[in-house]
């Protein structure tokens, strides 16, 4: 019984619209409704899990575009009485929500830079596509089959470069045009209809407590078909890195990265949407980094578009980083700060950010630590004046008050229309 | 074929939640048709539908076609319904939401929907309570919902959302092969709400729940009796 709703739940998962998994997809999903059958077990077992063994093949044709081998026809509008054009329908509703929500990012410069990329990306399907920027401090983008993309700032925050932003659009665009949500759905109600003529067989047959296996084989197949679709769409978004001559290299580094900050997540339930839906993740950076190797050889000169991309950042770095401290989620923050400030770029704000991480965890030697960041902030040319406040705050708490007096009134004088003013004068004269 | 099996099953199902865990189906702040101000125009706003088909294995597949038919047999049905009771219905662009998502008639859909479900809770399940609401009806928009009197020059809105499933041929065998076995499993049901906001002052002055086993969108004919069922008690 346990399992059945741990089955439920975890197609309900599978369901939802945002059928990519660079994602799993923000809600959207549809509701389901649950049958009340009670399994027992089988005597029949359905679908066995497809576990990828060892190194998939590398073929991938870099002489033909994604565009040419394209399942989904370019401008196709499919017919209302089909499941392709049903849920369509579910993903226009999913989209004006998303539209609606106090989250989406109207920053035109922004939507001009991330849309620009997904439109040369995405060649002949450029009109087709329109993308969002939804406020979420988490890695993920995702796309509907209706052409609607969704890009959390999470993601914009841990890419680092404009190839590595590519990669990761290509990716989804891949399932756009490949159809995967669609076949996803087809292949999820077919293995669900299965499975509970399964269940009755087994309940028929009296045989008692193996209900539970049939429903993991079939869990695992509909998984090992979405890792399919990944794998898919990884090649398409190869050979568009390929075609726009970005490195793709990037992709596996993108994967790295983020997979080191996944691992420093001590609370596993908290952990990214995006390893939800990602059974195999090490696999596929391993994956993707062999498939860089084999490309780089074919190509002419390559790039990263750092420069372009920290440009088209930087106007939200602040933001997006305050969003992350919302979270509440320390250790994981601390890598990704970490990995910030070995890129050499705002050092002054990313040093400030990493001392505020220390002083608000303010576990055993944390404020030392949070007092070295705020000292290395200041020596950076630019700085925000909040790195006085905060270093303020730190020396009190060490007892140094006259030092601590030293920082509020540099602060102060920095800003002198601070809102807190009133508040840093009592601080000082307690 | 699956119909009739989802009726007997569905009715069940609706009617031990009726027994166990709900309270009246309809609310009412005022009964009459115009009180106050004699008007008796109202807007259908863009209905919240979808129609499915469920599955053999309990997923429900949306249907678009069937949704489209639905949306329009159930707007004609309810304009005749209230033609017959001296109300004048406008009907606004079911597109709407979708055309202008940020405009202020499509937030108050959505508000409409926040606090229809709120009333759902708490109004209609018996021990959800709540306690400065256990013995009135109060619930509002807001005064912004004049925004919509301006647009239709109506008096009244008619808000209205409704889910709608259907039993496939194989999950109608589920059944059949569940109930030999002794195992009990759920048909197609149509759920839904209703409610009626005074544009004047927002307030939400007729509110009616429906849960029911029977009925069929999906053609024009049956479309009157989810009409009859969803408008139970409509202010005259």
């Amino acid at each position: 019984m346990k399992a059945w709703r741990h089955l439920t739940a975890a197609l309900l998962g599978l369901v939802s619209l945002g059928g990519c998994v660079t994602t799993g997809g923000p809600g959207g999903g549809q509701g389901t409704s649950q049958t009340k059958s009670q399994a027992t077990n089988p005597q029949a077992s359905i679908a066995p899990a497809a576990v990828p063994a060892g190194p998939a093949p590398l073929a991938v044709d870099l002489a033909r575009t994604p565009y040419e081998t394209a399942k989904l026809r370019h401008n196709a509008q499919p017919a209302r009485a089909t499941l392709e054009g049903s849920l369509w329908m579910m993903s226009d509703n999913a989209e004006t929500t998303i539209r609606q929500g106090a989250g989406i990012v109207t920053d035109p410069a922004l939507n001009a830079y991330v849309g620009g990329l997904v439109c040369k990306l995405a060649g002949p399907y450029c009109g087709e596509i329109r993308t969002h920027i939804v406020r979420v401090p988490d890695f993920n983008a995702s796309m509907y089959p209706n052409g609607a993309m969704v890009v959390w700032t999470g993601l914009l925050l841990r890419v680092r470069n404009e190839a590595q932003l590519a990669a990761v659009l290509a990716h989804e665009i891949g399932h756009y045009m490949q159809r995967h949500t669609v076949q996803r759905m087809e292949d999820i109600y077919t293995k669900s209809n299965a499975l509970i003529f399964v269940q009755m067989a087994t309940i028929a047959a009296g045989i008692p407590a193996a209900g539970d296996l049939i429903q993991l084989a079939t869990l695992a197949s509909v998984a090992s078909f979405s890792r399919e679709s990944e794998t898919e769409a990884d090649d398409v978004s190869l050979r568009l890195l390929v075609q726009y001559g970005y490195d793709p290299s990037e992709a596996s580094r993108l994967w790295s990265q983020v997979m080191e900050e996944s691992a420093a997540d001590k609370d596993r339930s908290r952990r990214s949407i995006f390893f939800a839906s990602h059974p195999a993740s090490e696999n596929r950076a391993d994956r993707l980094a062999r498939q860089a190797a084999f490309a780089l050889p074919q190509m002419g000169e390559t790039e990263a578009g750092r420069d372009r991309y920290r440009a088209a950042i930087a106007p939200h770095l602040a933001s997006f980083v305050r969003d992350e401290f919302r979270m509440r989620n320390m250790d994981r923050l601390e890598v990704m700060l970490n990995q910030l400030s070995r890129e050499d770029f705002n050092r002054g704000e990313i040093n400030f950010y990493q001392g505020e991480l220390y002083r608000l965890r303010n576990a055993a030697n944390d404020n030392v630590k949070a007092l070295q960041f705020y000292d290395a902030s200041i020596k950076a040319p630019v700085h925000p004046p909040e790195v006085y406040r905060s270093l303020g705050q730190a020396y009190l708490r060490a007892g140094q008050k006259s030092d601590a007096n030293r920082a509020f009134q540099e602060y102060l004088l920095r800003a002198p229309d601070a809102a807190d003013r009133k508040l840093i004068e009592a601080m000082m004269g307690s | 074929m699956g119909r009739t099996i989802v009726a007997q099953w569905g009715l069940l199902c609706a009617g031990v939640m009726l027994l166990s865990a709900c309270a009246a189906p309809t609310q009412f702040r005022s009964e009459k048709l115009g009180e106050g101000h004699g008007g008796r125009t109202v807007v259908l706003m863009p209905i919240d539908i979808e129609l499915s088909e469920l599955q053999a294995g309990g997923m429900l597949e949306p249907k678009a076609e069937w949704t489209d038919a639905g949306r329009r047999f159930l707007t004609e049905a309810i304009d005749k319904k209230l033609n017959g009771q001296q109300a004048k219905l406008i009907v606004s662009n079911p597109d709407l939401v979708l055309a202008e998502p940020q405009s202020i008639e499509a937030k108050l859909i959505k508000l409409q929907e926040a606090v229809g479900t709120s009333i759902m809770h708490h109004k209609m399940l018996v021990g959800a309570e709540l306690p400065t609401k256990k013995n009135t009806f109060d619930w509002t928009l807001g005064p912004e919902a004049k925004a919509l009197h301006d647009r239709y020059g109506s008096d009244y809105a008619l808000f209205i959302w409704l889910r709608d499933s259907y039993t496939s041929a194989g999950r109608a065998a589920a059944i059949v092969v569940a109930a030999v076995l002794g195992v009990g499993i759920q048909g197609g049901t149509q759920q839904g709400f209703a409610s009626l906001v005074d544009l004047r002052t927002g307030d939400i002055v007729w509110f009616n729940r429906m849960f029911r086993g029977t009925g069929d969108l999906r053609n024009g004919g049956a479309a009157i009796v989810t009409a009859d069922a969803l408008l139970e008690k409509f202010p005259k």
